[in-house]
């Protein structure tokens, strides 16, 4: 268990999730640290050297017009300033690179969610304190798609309707996807583009992603599907292919609490790039 | 015979004169009805006149409408030879000069493209009745209606007296007052942004005037006033490009300011209508551009042009002519950009222009191509800017000054070039090839031809990034002079001062990468760009605490300049480590596109770039007018608008957390139905509209104390701060040339660059040598001559 500052904290301030909460902690904790250091150094110095108006002065750096200044350094306390700062940052580096694998967006990485579910499957996902994330025994794929100007949601395999379950909402009075999943599952979201980049920002937990033109969204076969998708002999949807054979950009969805929610798209793409939305439901 | 022939050919291209002039008002019938000038010809396509006996009713209008009500209408005639059980029995035309008609089924249609003109389609040709919606306008001025209704006999003839037509005209009046009454119209954003536009030109068009009439009230006439406009637009001076820099980017700062309150007003409830999405979107891609390019720019390139050749001792950069074309392409390139705006079709890709919507020729803007067609010019003039300031610092330095005896200024001036000049090709083989996909239809973007989006992210970010370090690296360089004189000290570790803008230089191509965590990086790479970002703090670290040590054991004297350094050093320390969350991926995937961002680069671009340039105002406007500012307007400038800009951009931060997003037309506060943002969230956007109005109108005290001091300012000494460098040793303000004369091909009188350090070598470093190596040997025909 890594001992950081910011578990003086206690509660969470930012209330995203664990993950995030615990790096947001302890980088306010450093930045409220080397913010006060500077600016108590900055009033103190602006206050203290001030000088009057007619007062003499000292030219002991011999400040003359035309002639090029003694030089004022101290290599021990220029050292100082590199090297500290240069440990503080390696010190940042590492606490930020442990969670990385949570949000490595491919499934071929280690992300920590072991393999894809077999049919009836549940995550089980839970908070690893040691590892600072979530962990779970498998995960989830479902497919989405952007385009100008909204979003489409299958749930491919994941069948059983608690796990995942597509709809509709309406959203300020504008219909919407909706998508609802289930509290303490995992979801590796592949996802295509129709058109131009689009990026789903899943707000409740702080994760989103690019998702570049896929040509698999085109029905170039006829069957009345994206390209990317295929009829299983159960009735249900499958990708066509790999995720890496078809191009799709992947996301990780940990469905942590039961809340309902907006995804949001942030890589700006027309006209209606603002009301691009749909609605994530996590039920119990 | 010839007569008759004649005749016959007078009668022929009059009845060809009269099929002329009639079809325009009538068309494909009986299919429908309709025509420009219908209105006011009638619908004679039936008959010459029209005929009392058919009396046209519109039933469904309120008394009083309301604003985008929608009404149920309905259409219909009596009289005239039409009867049940004809082939067809008659049709309408309802314009209405205001207001959205939606046909309701197959028996009406819009006409001529236009959602105010509504006629039968072919089926409605059967019937004498029609229904039909109309969708009450906003602006609540009476909205009139013309209907025109034919009766016909169904024999399929259009012509004759038989089928007969009539018009009815109504008036209808919204439920905000009575007809009479002033009902203000909605604004239309674009023309505001026009008419400002306009009256800010004016305004420096009629201070341009009247400073030349102060310079001579005797010889205010076209004969005086016309050479000294052409030396103006013909100059290669570097004192007047560089004043000619600086005002434009005054102009493009105020310009881009006002895109901003538009940007706020929009935004200070959730769900405000005061902009299209379609406008709005226009406009945050034009503060950017603008902001950036045409702002930030061309003030950096205002005090390089005037003080790097000063500080060096040089008469002119190397390159004069070079010079004035750098600066010319600026406002073509900016014409460019501006334009399609005020039709609507202005660029709305956002500043960074992703692929593949900027090639999007469907849902995209025409004014796409425009604003990069304009960008490439803009890439054009800073490639030769950079040219020539590197040239000129590398040979034309005085005698005396080796590298590590420049002031801090022509560094961080050397270094910005250096990155831009590097960096800026990229984006303008990005440019071309957008250019080119929009304009022949190449296919480097199109991703439907295998064209490669992230190609653009990578050529924009390589630029990009070590763009936002080219516009706050002279900043810097502003600061450590104005810190140094205003303490009455030399910068603290000069030598170190020089390394660590160098450092930032190299570091900064090699972290653009996390503008792209996004985007499906390799996990290696994010890692790798995660450190490099993370250590670019260290030589900006470097930087502010030398800044704070050279305050130490000084004598601190407070003027306008040194209030602006000091916020600079508080906004530009809080934007750096704001910007110290981002490198951490996984905080990244959160804030990436949020306000968190926006409040990061304002708080370094405003708090950093702006502040260090208004400082560099207050520090030089006595060296560059021969005038002193007045300090208490400073003053008062600097404490309303540091207040201010902290009100504006501050709260974003929250913001971004909470998860309002960039970029967005709107926001959405939290419902029963799902969360988004707190309540609060409205309360605050309202509050940073409100800062940004104050912070906006807090500058017009900068720009009047530099009017009121140009006019009225005490006389100004040749070194009014106590400084070091060469512009102090000229007079105020310079004469031209600034140093030496120039005689028989030969520069005499040059000044001398001594050294208060006894120990300092003369000998060139390693570096140095080197350099030299590459330097054609010095034949005596070098100089620069004008």
């Amino acid at each position: 268990m890594r001992v950081r500052l910011s578990h003086l904290l206690g509660d969470r301030m930012a209330g995203i999730t664990p993950l995030f909460d615990n790096l947001w902690n302890e980088y306010i904790i450093w930045s409220f640290l080397v913010g006060g250091f500077t600016f108590i150094w900055l009033y103190h110095h602006s206050l203290w050297y001030k000088s009057e108006e007619g007062e003499d002065w000292d030219n002991k750096d011999g400040i003359e017009v035309g002639v090029f200044p003694k030089h004022y350094d101290n290599f021990t306390l220029e050292i100082a300033w590199t090297v500290l700062p240069f440990f503080l940052i390696v010190y940042l580096a590492l606490i930020s690179w442990g969670p990385l694998d949570a949000i490595w967006s491919s499934a071929e990485a280690d992300g920590g969610y072991g393999d894809e579910c077999a049919s009836g499957e549940l995550s089980n996902m839970t908070w690893s304190e040691s590892e600072g994330r979530y962990v779970a025994d498998c995960y989830h794929v479902i497919y989405i798609e952007a385009y100008q100007w909204g979003w489409n949601f299958d749930c491919l395999e994941v069948t059983v309707p608690d796990l995942c379950e597509v709809g509709t909402a309406v959203i300020e009075g504008t219909p919407a996807a909706s998508l609802t999943l289930k509290q303490g599952e995992v979801y590796l979201a592949a996802m295509g583009s129709a058109d131009v980049t689009h990026a789903p920002w899943f707000v409740s937990w702080g994760v989103k992603e690019d998702v570049l033109y896929s040509q698999g969204t085109m029905d170039k076969n006829g069957d009345g599907l994206s390209d990317n998708l295929v009829l299983t002999e159960n009735g249900e949807y499958a990708l066509s292919g790999s995720i890496g054979e078809l191009g799709l950009m992947t996301v990780w969805l940990p469905a942590d609490n039961v809340e309902n929610f907006l995804l949001l798209c942030t890589e700006y793409c027309g006209d209606n790039h603002a009301y691009m939305l749909a609605q994530i439901n996590v039920n119990a | 015979m010839k007569m008759n022939n004649s005749r016959r050919a007078i009668a022929a291209l009059a009845v060809m004169a009269g099929v002329l002039l009639l079809a325009p008002l009538v068309s494909s019938l009986p299919t429908g009805i309709g025509g420009s000038s219908i209105q006011t010809a009638g619908c004679n396509c039936h008959n010459g006149a029209s005929d009392s006996s058919v009396v046209a009713d519109i039933q469904g209008f309120p008394e009083q409408y309301n604003a985008s009500e929608t009404y149920s209408l309905s259409i219909s005639f009596t009289g005239g030879p039409a009867q049940v059980g004809n082939a067809n029995l008659g049709g309408f035309n309802l314009w209405a000069s205001d207001g959205i008609f939606t046909p309701t089924d197959g028996l009406t249609q819009l006409w001529g493209g236009s959602v105010t003109e509504v006629a039968h389609t072919e089926a409605g040709n059967d019937y004498t009745s029609w229904a039909l919606d109309w969708t009450a306008p906003e602006s609540g001025k009476d909205v009139d209606f013309i209907l025109h209704v034919n009766s016909v006999n169904g024999d399929g003839v259009q012509t004759g007296k038989i089928d007969q037509w009539n018009r009815a005209d109504y008036t209808l009046q919204s439920s905000f007052g009575v007809i009479g009454d002033v009902i203000p119209e909605a604004p239309e954003p674009f023309v505001v942004l026009a008419t400002l536009i306009l009256i800010t030109l004016a305004l420096v068009a009629i201070t341009i005037l009247y400073g030349f009439y102060r310079s001579d009230p005797d010889g205010f006439s076209w004969e005086t006033f016309s050479p000294w406009i052409a030396d103006w637009l013909t100059t290669t001076d570097h004192k007047k490009i560089g004043t000619l820099y600086f005002l434009a980017g005054l102009f493009f700062l105020g310009i881009g300011g006002i895109m901003a309150l538009f940007i706020r007003v929009q935004l200070a409830t959730p769900g405000n209508d005061f902009l299209t999405q379609d406008q709005y979107n226009q406009f945050f891609t034009l503060h950017g551009t603008t902001m950036i390019f045409l702002a930030a720019m061309p003030l950096i390139n205002g005090f390089a042009n005037w003080m790097v050749p000063l500080q060096i001792g040089a008469p002119d950069l190397a390159m004069p002519r070079l010079n004035a074309m750098s600066f010319w392409l600026q406002p073509v390139g900016a014409l460019l950009i501006f334009t399609g705006v005020f039709s609507g079709q202005g660029a709305d890709t956002g500043w960074t222009g992703y692929a593949p919507y900027v090639v999007d020729m469907v849902n995209g803007h025409d004014g796409n191509t425009f604003w990069a067609a304009g960008q490439i010019m803009l890439v054009a003039s800073s490639t030769l800017t950079g040219i020539n300031f590197l040239t000129t610092i590398a040979v034309m330095r005085a005698e005396g000054m080796g590298w590590m005896q420049m002031p801090l200024f022509t560094w961080s001036i050397l270094v910005a070039n250096l990155m831009l000049f590097l960096s800026i090709p990229a984006f303008g083989v990005g440019l071309i090839q957008v250019y080119l996909d929009r304009v022949v239809g190449t296919a480097f973007y199109d991703v439907g031809a295998g064209g490669d989006p992230l190609l653009w992210s990578h050529l924009f970010w390589y630029f990009g990034h070590p763009e936002v370090y080219v516009v706050i690296v002279p900043a810097f360089g502003v600061i450590s002079e104005v810190l140094a004189t205003s303490s009455r000290r030399s910068i603290f570790g000069y030598r170190s001062m020089v390394f660590a803008l160098a450092g930032i230089g190299v570091v900064a191509f090699i972290v653009y990468g996390h503008h792209m965590f996004t985007s499906g990086m390799s996990p290696v790479l994010r890692f790798v760009t995660m450190v490099t970002t993370m250590l670019v703090a260290v030589p900006t670290g470097i930087k502010i605490f030398n800044w704070l040590k050279t305050m130490h054991g000084g004598s601190l004297v407070y003027r306008t300049h040194t209030l602006w350094a000091l916020g600079f050093l508080v906004t530009f320390t809080l934007g750096g480590i704001s910007g110290m969350f981002f490198p951490s991926i996984a905080m990244d995937t959160h804030l990436h596109e949020s306000y968190f961002v926006v409040a990061h680069f304002h708080y370094v671009l405003v708090g950093g770039t702006v502040f260090g340039f208004f400082a560099a105002i207050y520090y030089w406007y006595p060296k560059m007018t021969g005038r002193m500012m007045d300090e208490r307007l400073g003053t008062l400038h600097f404490l309303t608008a540091f207040i201010s800009y902290n009100g504006v951009f501050w709260p974003m931060h929250r913001l971004g957390v909470w998860g309002m997003a960039r970029r967005h037309h709107t926001y959405f506060i939290s419902t029963d139905d799902f969360a988004n943002l707190p309540p609060e969230a409205a309360d605050w956007n309202l509050f940073i509209s409100v800062s940004a109005f104050l912070f906006f109108l807090s500058n017009f005290i900068m720009v009047a104390n530099m009017v009121i001091s140009y006019l009225r300012g005490s006389k100004a000494p040749a070194d009014p701060w106590g400084g070091w460098s060469f512009e102090w040793m000229t007079a105020s303000p310079p004469p031209t040339p600034s140093f030496g004369r120039y005689e028989d091909g030969v520069w005499y009188d040059l000044p001398k660059l001594r050294d208060a350090n006894e120990h300092v070598t003369s000998e060139p470093g390693r570096f140095a040598r080197w350099f030299n190596r590459l330097m054609v040997p010095d034949d005596g025909n070098e100089e620069v001559t004008h």
